[in-house]
């Protein structure tokens, strides 16, 4: 993986910014560079256990790209002293080169505008904070799109539209035929296609669809268990299975509308991959495909003997060749058409692609502004989260925009200032409800409990909680790095009191 | 210190010390808690190393470390606290250094030692305020956890199990008594068994002497004799690559020679199937088995015999060592790593997690699936580290401040989910058993006083007085019989003469027959700590501590054997735990773990994670 990787850190701690970039370098990141403005302090050295009592007085950024490479040699790692808050107002072109940018404790107007950029210059950001026992994050992308959704498991066995290699695979058997020892080892798969066809024959083609016509469709596979062996595997198997059989083969209508977006519809030179395979398998469905995704050609494990089952895999496999070479000829053919070289895309990201059709995951997650601004916010999901239990983790959100107000206000955290206890408390919660009236939201919904908490942690960033948000959005930062897996979107509210998670689409 | 800021400015504001973030946010009377605490950490493995960290960081008072195991290679992309130059060093002594240089005012002890050794006795654990188990394998987790119980010491118990399942659990006497009886399951892992013998073979070899060296002057000298025997057992066998008896050696080495030490070792024994050696002889006496078949297919899907497995792990060596020692020609340095797709290596080391599996009398896999377990190793696990470390501290300090309310069970799968601790489960068959230190002098006292005074003598309110325990008594230390009804023979001989010392764990059971009498079944464990000068003249004879009221053994469910053994009973009560993952990505999901722990299954894991993804 080559990967450019900003890590901006501001204000006084940057533990998190640490841990996640430890657990970043153990994962193999291909480069990373800190950006942070400070000098190592004493305070740092609670939080941030890469620095220790030597380090203090020199530059943060340094001290900490250095000793994060020791973790891994073999990632490259650069340093910029200079304020984040500085560069994103003076030079903003400065992040056009990463291919990822986490920012750490930075909030208000310099937020604001580094989301700006990376929103324009369609970069990823993750924003990462820690709020005393609290913490939080946010990713923001403009379109994530994953292939590899790494699904638990991924099932396609065309019971009720069997192609015509595995439609006369299972004609070869003729079950009433069979010794009770190869009767016991008829894969359920063939027992299952058998039971289809049979049911299908005697109703108009139709698969069983009322509750008593699955029961029925069960009974009649269990009549065809012998009596001298009743409770077979492969029959159990095939009667575990039956509601795959009535199930009829569909595409989902999430994979669907990626099939059918614009983005697949309308392809230039510009168009990513992802979209140009995806519309090479939306012709395919209408074409060759007769209405069906290409096939995923995997086979579970199953009760019988080798050599039908090693047949019945071949013959899925050889059907998801044939549909991915189908693919294949359709995507040359679209990259010709815009003038790219058909080894733009290599065979194995199209068989990847196939494979897994019905598991696509296109994300797009809502910029900033959108979160921000009273008309487009979000109001409704703080409302219900809040009146369902005034608990709820969003209750933290709001607390962090409350505070992010006044930090913006004092350039400091309520409760930094011992002198200011008790009005830095009227002060949040004036802010808090200052949110939710803008909101439309009733402020008695945030408890007096949570101002005080707030106020109390005073900024604070203690190394635990950093330690385990740094966990949380590394993984995250390697789902969306990697394209594998699916991300959060968009929020992850973490209490460490509680030792609670949620996610939240903001 | 307290944080102290004016508003007067920068240049006024007093520099906050190294726990001012953490004393803001606990608050100052919970933090002096915290840093007057003395924490012991069993394991310093992948957790144990973010765990340390973060213990150190936050400032917690002394904490001890236990760990038996030395650094490997393959420890380094997850385990921070080592590095390269680290390796073959033990991991509770380097991991304490690097620990230090985090804090230098942390106070951290360190053992290299076996959490089962007599030293870390009762007393021992009655010491610590907390104990937090960041343990890989199951044997060890329910002794702590059974030290714990009769110590009264709360625990903190995490596993890993895959990236996206891990838990951590908190468990006191008074809360839950539950752990046993929801043990978790350890993911087929013998393929790690063959990778990590392949590294052995081909790897970087590991720079011997220099670590040894330094240890030379621990207290584990025989500990690092073994070591360096060893080592030197591996660099002899390097050397003989290439030579026609290569095979058979490597073959003997690994699963006849190393199989036949583990046997001597009975302690370890005493609860599971002992392994049973290979013979070189009868693996290959079939000439006409052959590695290379017609059907590759039907073949990467079969599970091989003995005699393939034998076959395939001789060829596959060979052509290794060829290839090895052809590139070792041109480049000194040369060293293999594995990879899933090059098929020697792949035949390599899916015959030795067979052949290993013959010998721990395991399920054998097919190639297909080994490929598939050792393709899929995704390198995510430093973050979920991480993740639980940082759990079990915010834990820890709940329980040091008494919170249990608040402590839960959490579960981080695509989330992190709290769970309720459970309640503690009547029919539990390890927290049902009675716990007392029995202070004895080993040396005079025999088994028959043990019998009629200790276990037997009426029951009161002085530490001198005895169980009461009627009915049918057996006496046992792990599985061995010293006494019942039907087996008098030591009764006159002492408790040492028995093997019976200090820090000895004795077990005793009773059936009594008839239930009119109102006195039920019970099962106790004694801890002996052993006192010269108990049984003379104006001493005690013995003491037993705490009061005389026993629990009863729950009555047997049908899958309990009686007696309940006193570190395997857990099998007896498992109960499935249900997973059921957040709404992260959207699709929920349902994930059955039964507690189906395997007790040998450690002994194949010498690395401490596991990295599947189902």
């Amino acid at each position: 993986m080559s990967t450019d990787q900003l890590w901006s850190s501001y204000g006084i701690p940057m533990a998190k910014l640490l841990w996640k970039a430890q657990n970043v370098e153990l994962e193999g990141i291909g480069s990373l560079m800190v950006v942070d403005g400070c000098l190592v302090e004493e305070s740092d050295l609670g939080q941030n256990f890469f620095v220790t009592p030597a380090s203090v007085g020199q530059s943060r950024a340094k001290v900490v790209s250095e000793l994060l490479l020791e973790l891994n040699a073999e990632v490259e790692g650069s340093h910029v002293q200079r304020d984040p808050a500085e560069i994103i107002e003076n030079s903003p072109e400065f992040f056009q080169h990463f291919s990822l940018v986490i920012a750490t404790q930075i909030t208000g107007p310099s937020l604001y505008k580094l989301a700006d950029i990376c929103w324009a210059a369609n970069i990823p950001l993750v924003i990462v904070r820690a709020h005393g026992l609290m913490g939080y994050s946010r990713i923001i992308v403009r379109e994530h799109t994953v292939v590899e959704s790494h699904p638990e498991q991924i099932v396609d066995l065309r019971f009720d539209s069997p192609f015509a290699a595995l439609r006369e695979f299972a004609e070869s058997f003729n079950l009433d035929e069979l010794d009770s020892m190869a009767h016991s080892h008829v894969p359920y798969i063939v027992i299952l296609l058998k039971a289809v066809d049979s049911w299908k024959r005697k109703h108009d083609g139709k698969l069983p669809s009322s509750t008593a016509d699955r029961e029925q469709f069960k009974q009649s596979i269990r009549d065809q268990q012998r009596s001298d062996m009743p409770g077979n595997q492969n029959f159990n198997e095939a009667l575990a299975s039956a509601y795959r059989a009535w199930t009829p083969t569909t595409i989902p209508s999430s994979i669907r509308s990626i099939l059918n977006n614009t983005c697949a519809q309308n392809i230039t030179s510009e168009t990513p991959d992802f979209w140009i395979i995806a519309r090479a398998v939306c012709d395919f469905v209408q074409n060759e495909g007769q209405g069906f995704l290409p096939l995923p050609g995997t086979v579970p494990d199953m009760h019988a003997d080798t050599e039908s089952y090693i047949r019945l895999q071949t013959i899925y496999r050889a059907k998801a060749r044939e549909d991915a070479a189908a693919v294949s000829e359709r995507v040359a053919n679209l990259l010709a058409s815009i003038g790219s070289s058909p080894s733009r895309i290599p065979v194995q990201e199209i068989e990847m692609f196939c494979k897994n059709a019905g598991y696509l995951h296109v994300i797009r997650y809502r910029s900033l502004t959108e979160e921000y601004a009273t008309e487009t916010a979000r109001s409704k999901t703080i409302g219900n989260s809040l009146a369902g239990d005034p608990q709820d983790n969003i209750a933290w959100y709001v607390m962090l925009r409350a505070v992010e107000v006044c930090k913006t206000q004092f350039q400091r955290y309520p409760g930094e200032s011992e002198s200011h206890y008790v009005s830095d408390q009227q002060t949040v919660r004036k802010c808090v409800d200052a949110f939710m009236q803008e909101h439309g939201l009733d402020p008695a919904l945030i408890a007096d409990d949570y101002v005080q908490e707030c106020v109390r942690a005073a900024g604070s960033e203690i190394h635990v909680i950093a330690a385990i948000l740094g966990g949380i959005v590394s993984q995250e930062v390697i789902k969306l790095l990697t394209h594998q897996y699916v991300p959060l979107n968009n929020t992850v509210i973490f209490d460490g009191i509680k030792s609670a998670a949620s996610v939240y689409e903001l | 210190m307290v944080l102290i800021s004016s508003e007067q400015g920068e240049s006024m504001r007093v520099m906050p010390s190294r726990y001012s973030g953490v004393q803001a946010a606990v608050g100052a009377d919970l933090f002096k808690h915290v840093s007057g605490s003395r924490v012991l950490m069993v394991g310093a493995g992948g957790i144990g190393c973010e765990l340390l960290k973060n213990l150190v960081m936050s400032g917690f008072g002394e904490i001890e470390v236990v760990d038996l195991d030395t650094i490997d290679l393959s420890n380094l992309n997850r385990q921070f606290l080592f590095q390269h130059r680290h390796i073959g060093k033990a991991k509770a002594h380097v991991a304490k250094e690097s620990a230090l240089g985090f804090n230098p005012d942390a106070k951290i002890k360190s053992h290299h030692a076996s959490i089962y050794e007599a030293q870390f006795d009762q007393a021992w654990f009655k010491s610590f305020d907390l104990v937090l188990n960041a343990l890989d394998n199951l044997a060890a987790r329910r002794h702590v956890n059974a030290m714990c119980l009769a110590a009264n010491v709360p625990l903190i118990e995490s596993e890993i199990d895959t990236v996206l399942r891990l838990r951590w659990q908190t468990q006191s006497k008074d809360i839950s008594r539950l752990y046993n009886s929801k043990h978790p399951k350890r993911p087929d892992t013998l393929h790690r068994v063959g990778q990590k013998l392949f590294v052995q073979l081909f790897g970087k070899p590991e720079d011997e002497e220099e670590t040894i060296n330094e240890e030379q002057t621990s207290d584990n000298a025989k500990e690092m004799a073994h070591l360096l025997h060893e080592k030197e057992a591996l660099k002899r066998l390097r050397e003989a690559a290439g030579t026609p008896e290569y095979g058979k050696l490597v073959f003997e080495k690994v699963f006849t020679d190393d199989v036949k030490g583990l046997l001597v070792m009975e302690d370890l024994w005493k609860n599971r199937r002992p392994p049973t050696p290979l013979n070189f002889a009868e693996a290959t006496s079939d000439p006409s088995v052959t590695s290379t078949p017609a059907d590759e297919l039907a073949w990467d899907r079969k599970v091989w015999s003995i005699e393939e497995n034998t076959r395939v792990f001789l060829d596959s060596l060979h052509e290794l060592a060829v290839d090895f020692i052809e590139q070792q020609k041109r480049d000194p340095e040369f060293s293999m790593s594995f990879d899933k797709d090059d098929l020697a290596a792949l035949n390599f080391v899916t015959a030795t997690a067979n052949l290993r599996a013959e010998v721990y009398g395991l399920e054998k896999k097919s190639r297909f699936a080994v490929k598939e377990m050792a393709g899929n190793i995704i390198p995510a696990v430093a973050t979920t580290n991480a993740i639980i470390a940082g759990l079990i501290v915010m834990t820890a300090i709940k329980v040091l401040a008494g919170e249990w309310s608040s402590c839960k069970n959490t579960w981080v799968a695509r989330n992190i989910n709290p769970e309720r601790l459970d309640k503690p489960n009547p029919s539990c068959a390890v927290c049902t058993i009675n716990s007392y230190t029995l202070a004895i002098n080993t040396e005079s006292a025999s088994l028959g006083d043990l019998l009629e005074m200790v276990v037997k003598g009426s029951p009161g309110e002085s530490p001198t007085s005895g169980l009461g325990i009627q009915g049918e008594i057996a006496i046992q230390e792990g599985e061995r019989l010293l006494y019942d009804v039907e087996f008098d023979d030591n009764l006159d001989m002492s408790l040492s003469e028995l093997g019976i010392r200090h820090a000895t764990r004795v077990m005793i059971t009773n059936e009594n027959d008839d239930d009119e009498t109102g006195n039920s079944n019970v099962s106790v464990i004694l801890y002996i700590e052993h006192r010269d000068e108990f049984g003379m003249p104006a001493k005690p004879f013995f003491t037993l501590d705490g009061d005389r009221t026993l629990v009863p053994r729950p009555r047997a469910p049908s899958a309990a054997p009686d007696p309940p053994k006193a570190t395997s009973t857990a099998t007896n009560n498992k109960r499935p735990a249900v997973l059921i993952d957040s709404d992260l990505g959207g699709n929920k999901r349902q994930k059955q773990e039964n507690g189906n722990g395997d007790g040998v299954m450690h002994i194949l894991d010498e690395d401490d994670t596991v990295l599947l993804i189902e």
